[in-house]
């Protein structure tokens, strides 16, 4: 069975004002139907960039795509019809949930109208006919029949998140409302094109872990019954404990290991993998950092961008970068002295 | 018994909230009749949500705001409402670290003035006795005496930290406020931090008040823990007591929804619902009572004391 | 020279517009402080040949004569002096009375700094030409007059300015801890805002010699300025009314001269804004 998402050997830089910056360097991960996989790492490692290149929003003028394909039901997005992409995959097949509650929202208008603005656009129910219109987007009309149905599906939908008196709360602009509440619209958002794909990119890192704990268990409920897969980005690795299925974990802009939840945290392989599991604090016991600070892209360390920092490196780690190496079902890891710990 | 080194009785600081035309239209309650003592040497810790007035607590601690009512006791002398004179003297002894100590740096200053300035306010140090100080304490925290020569922006955010809590040690004080000091951090960055700070306590005979939310971190470092929510504190007592028999309905919903990672997984059956009340709009009697599961006729009529019990006290009328 | 410094640099002398301000502006300097030397007819300050009036420019001439008969080229090089005079002079009061008055008020606030912004917002209620031209009438034309009546309606842009960039530094976590340090409001005004504001008013100061500049020669042209003969380009341009347009250089000097150093100061206060602004606000390139 294919993947829905995947992402083949993905090569980006950005280019500044000091040179190019290899953001991505080599990215390969594979998204199932239905599946929750979590990207972990941690800030600098790229893991956003990677979201935003899958949904196509980074800058184009800077952007300088190196090689590799994104793949989407079999469709390279990274070369297929801008329009198409536009008008079927982004924010309709492939949804985003961004980091921020606080500033996702326009302060100007109330929630209301900007949920009915993404569904005017959005909605499944919005039919080919209506995209033949060649009026620019502010003289499009709204058909009436579909506005109602669609607004229905709003409620139903915000009920769902566990937003409490939906009606009234549409009439609310997005500073009336907390960041809990404001991450439960990002999510009913994202969930009303009814895509396939969720992005979700840090959506708990901001909220208190109360919250954190209810949206997180939301994300995972509502993704079951929705039948859609979710790419949640974290530096958390609890969080990525919690709902996840499978692991990815990146570093500088590589990936370094992939496996299912369960046996990722039993049996981690890479070294870097060991050390962000012994910096967790435990109760009682002493953290152990990573000595040195995470590589500037504009010149990373070659081959194995985790060499300089990790005590197993030897000559072939600064040369070449390691291949993938598969350690069992669902589970790989690039590195030449990874712990092959009993498990 | 060693006395406290640090006494805060029944302090209160409220917020204002004005409408239209500045009328007064409520007050938040961020610090509410908040009692605790801090002993020599302990890493105390303070823990909460957002909201939940630990900052502010902090800040009033140190002075940063003025307290409307109670008293801080601190080397035998009442510091809550003295005049900017006395409260000067005071700073010697008790520092504040914001969450990025970073930047408290001013950007134009040079690191070594920024280092200096501390003994500049405060001590009648000669420039050579200072320079000898600012470089002790540059090697304890690890960095090299080459950075005095430069801006702030010219080294790394963790360099940074670092330059900032030089910053506050150069004048020897005895209770450093560290306020969120790993928050936004890395994993593997702060697992450095504590460690940081740990050998910091060692060197320097420093006693802290850890204000953080991650309740991780606070079981790691701190040897007693106070919790707070919605400007009182609900339960306090030492670490092991707090997080391992929790009395407290809101201690327990806290440490519920932490994940803990090769158990069973927390957010599936997590059962605290809803947000914290409005801070300006407080429920009647006890403040949690809209999310407890406990909630009884006694809650809504009467605010729980905080009440000393074998291994801690709690603030509840039906505590565990 | 650190290195942001350095690339600042290379940037500014990159930028040209900034490049032909500078060197608008040393020219003008340099015109003032050699006039002696470089004009031709030095002594035509002060006299006059009425044989020679109104010559259009001519190899001996080179931008004319004006009514009096005195080279046109000699009165602007020493009417650069006055106009450098009025500039720095007027400017730099408003600033000394405007700048310590914004920080007083921003860092302290309540009800003084109320009332001093408020009255300050008077000031600048009325344009400040308008207002210029009231107290020079009043008090009798003459430079100082000029000087003294630019200098009062300019303070209070200053007092503004310094107020809300105090108010807005004094919530930033520096100036904070430094307050939570110990340090007396005095230290934190004069050692920590003043240097963190003094780019904003380096690059308004460049941009306000320009006006003041302009207003200045707007008042002589109305008669407001120093007395016949003095030099001043404003004055030169009233006096070459009634022979336009056949005396199409007796205007066209002086207006130029002012056309070019108002530009200067302009383009250089652009530049200036370019290098001094993003690099604090970005706060360089560590990570």
């Amino acid at each position: 069975m294919t993947a829905l998402l995947a992402v083949e050997d993905l090569a980006l830089g950005f280019a500044t004002d000091a040179g190019l910056a290899q953001v991505l360097d080599g990215i390969t991960l594979a998204v199932e139907r239905g599946q929750v996989l979590g990207l972990v790492g941690e800030s600098g490692c790229g893991k956003t960039t990677l979201a935003r290149a899958i949904l196509g929003v980074l800058p184009a003028h800077a952007t300088r795509i190196s090689g590799g394909r994104i793949l989407f039901k079999g469709q390279d997005l990274l070369t297929a019809d801008p329009e198409t992409v536009n008008r079927e995959v982004r924010g309709r097949a492939i949804t985003f949930i961004p980091q921020d509650p606080f500033t996702s929202f326009n302060p100007v208008f109330t929630v209301g109208a900007q949920i009915m603005e993404v569904m005017k656009w959005k909605s499944p129910r919005r039919t080919e006919a209506e995209w033949g219109g060649k009026l620019p987007p502010l003289a499009t009309r709204y058909p009436a029949g579909r506005r109602q149905s669609d607004f229905n599906a709003v409620i139903e939908l915000l009920d769902a998140v566990q937003l409490p008196q939906p009606r009234q709360l549409l009439r609310k602009y997005p500073h009336e409302l907390s960041g809990g509440q404001r991450q439960r619209l990002m999510i009913a958002m994202a969930l009303l094109p009814q895509p396939d794909l969720v992005i979700a990119d840090e959506p708990t890192t901001a909220l208190d872990v109360t919250i954190q704990a209810q949206i997180l268990g939301l994300i995972r409920r509502l993704a079951t019954e929705h039948n859609v897969a979710v790419l949640l980005t974290t530096h958390d690795l609890g969080t990525a404990y919690e709902i996840c299925d499978a692991i990815n974990v990146m570093y500088a802009g590589q990936d370094v290991e992939s496996a299912q939840v369960e046996r990722f945290f039993a049996a981690p392989a890479h070294p870097y993998t060991t050390k962000l599991l012994a910096s967790l604090p435990r109760a009682a016991g002493t953290a152990s950092g990573i000595p040195g600070e995470v590589p500037l892209l504009i010149a990373p360390p070659s081959g194995c961008r985790f060499h300089p920092r990790c005590d197993r490196a030897a000559a072939q780690c600064r040369e070449t970068r390691p291949p993938v190496d598969q350690f069992g079902a669902g589970h790989w890891v690039r590195c030449y002295h990874p712990h092959r710990d009993v498990e | 018994m060693t006395p406290p080194i640090l006494s805060v009785r029944n302090l209160r600081r409220h917020f204002t909230v004005r409408g239209p035309f500045n009328r007064r239209m409520g007050s938040i309650k961020a610090v509410d009749d908040v009692s605790f003592d801090l002993m020599p040497g302990e890493i105390f810790g303070l823990v909460g949500e957002s909201g939940c007035g630990k900052s502010t607590l902090g800040k009033t601690i140190m002075g940063i705001h003025r307290p409307d009512a109670g008293e801080i006791w601190f080397g035998g002398q009442q510091i809550a409402h003295l005049p900017p004179v006395g409260a000067r003297a005071v700073r010697r002894n008790l520092q504040y670290a914001y969450q990025d100590p970073g930047a408290s740096l001013d950007p134009r200053w040079k690191i070594g003035r920024s280092l200096h300035e501390p003994l500049a306010i405060h001590s009648a140090l000669a420039p050579t006795e200072r320079e000898a100080r600012i470089r002790d304490i540059l090697k304890a925290v690890g960095l090299p005496e080459t950075h005095l020569d430069l801006y702030p922006h010219e080294i790394s955010g963790g360099q940074q930290r670092r330059v900032g809590l030089a910053r506050i040690l150069t004048l020897h004080p005895k209770v450093v406020i560290l306020d969120e000091p790993t928050s936004g951090l890395d994993v593997s960055v702060q697992a450095t931090v504590l460690s940081l700070f740990r050998g910091l306590r060692k060197t320097f005979q420093l006693t802290y008040v850890f204000i953080s939310h991650d309740l991780a971190v606070v079981r790691m470092m701190c040897s007693r823990v106070a919790v707070m929510y919605l400007g009182r504190i609900v339960e306090m007592g030492p670490t092991d007591a707090i997080f391992d028999r929790p009395r407290h309905p809101y201690t327990r919903s806290l440490l519920a929804a932490i994940p803990k990672i090769g158990g069973a997984r927390v957010t599936r059956d997590f059962w605290l619902q809803g947000e914290p009340p409005d801070p300006g709009n407080l429920p009647s009697g006890c403040r949690f009572r809209t999310r407890c599961p406990k909630a009884a006729d006694v809650c809504a009529h009467q605010e729980p004391a905080l009440s000393t019990a074998e291994h801690g006290s709690v603030a509840c009328h039906f505590p565990e | 020279m650190t290195w942001a410094w350095r690339r600042a640099f290379r940037r500014f002398v990159g930028d040209r517009a900034a490049a032909l301000g500078t060197a608008l502006i040393l020219v003008l300097i340099l015109c003032a402080v050699f006039a002696p030397v470089l004009a031709p007819f030095p002594g035509d300050v002060g006299d006059f040949h009425t044989a020679n009036r109104l010559h259009p420019p001519d190899g001996v001439n080179w931008l004319g004569t004006d009514r009096m008969g005195s080279d046109l080229l000699s009165r602007i090089l020493f009417g650069a002096r006055i106009t450098i005079a009025i500039a720095i002079i007027a400017v730099g009061t408003a600033l000394v009375i405007g700048v310590p008055i914004g920080l007083l008020a921003g860092y302290y606030g309540g009800w003084p700094s109320n009332l001093l912004m408020r009255v300050s917002d008077i000031f600048l209620a009325v344009p400040q030409i308008v207002l210029a031209i009231a107290i020079a009438q009043t008090l009798g034309p003459s430079i100082e007059n000029v000087i003294l009546a630019l200098s009062i309606t300019y303070w209070p842009f200053w007092a503004r300015l310094v107020y809300a960039e105090t108010r807005s530094l004094k919530n930033e976590v520096f100036i904070e801890s430094a307050i939570a340090l110990g340090a007396s409001p005095w230290r934190v005004m004069a050692l920590h805002i003043l240097p963190n504001i003094a780019s904003a008013i380096i690059v308004r100061t460049s941009i306000g010699m320009g006006a003041t500049i302009l207003t200045a020669a707007a008042l002589g042209f109305l008669g407001l300025g120093a007395p016949p003969p003095a030099p001043e380009w404003g004055r030169m341009i009233a006096e070459s009314r009634e022979f336009l347009p056949e005396a199409w250089w007796y205007a066209t000097a002086p207006g130029i001269a002012i056309f070019l150093v108002v530009m200067g100061f302009n383009l250089l206060g652009d530049g200036l804004r370019d290098i001094l602004d993003p690099r604090i606000r970005r706060g360089g390139g560590a990570k």
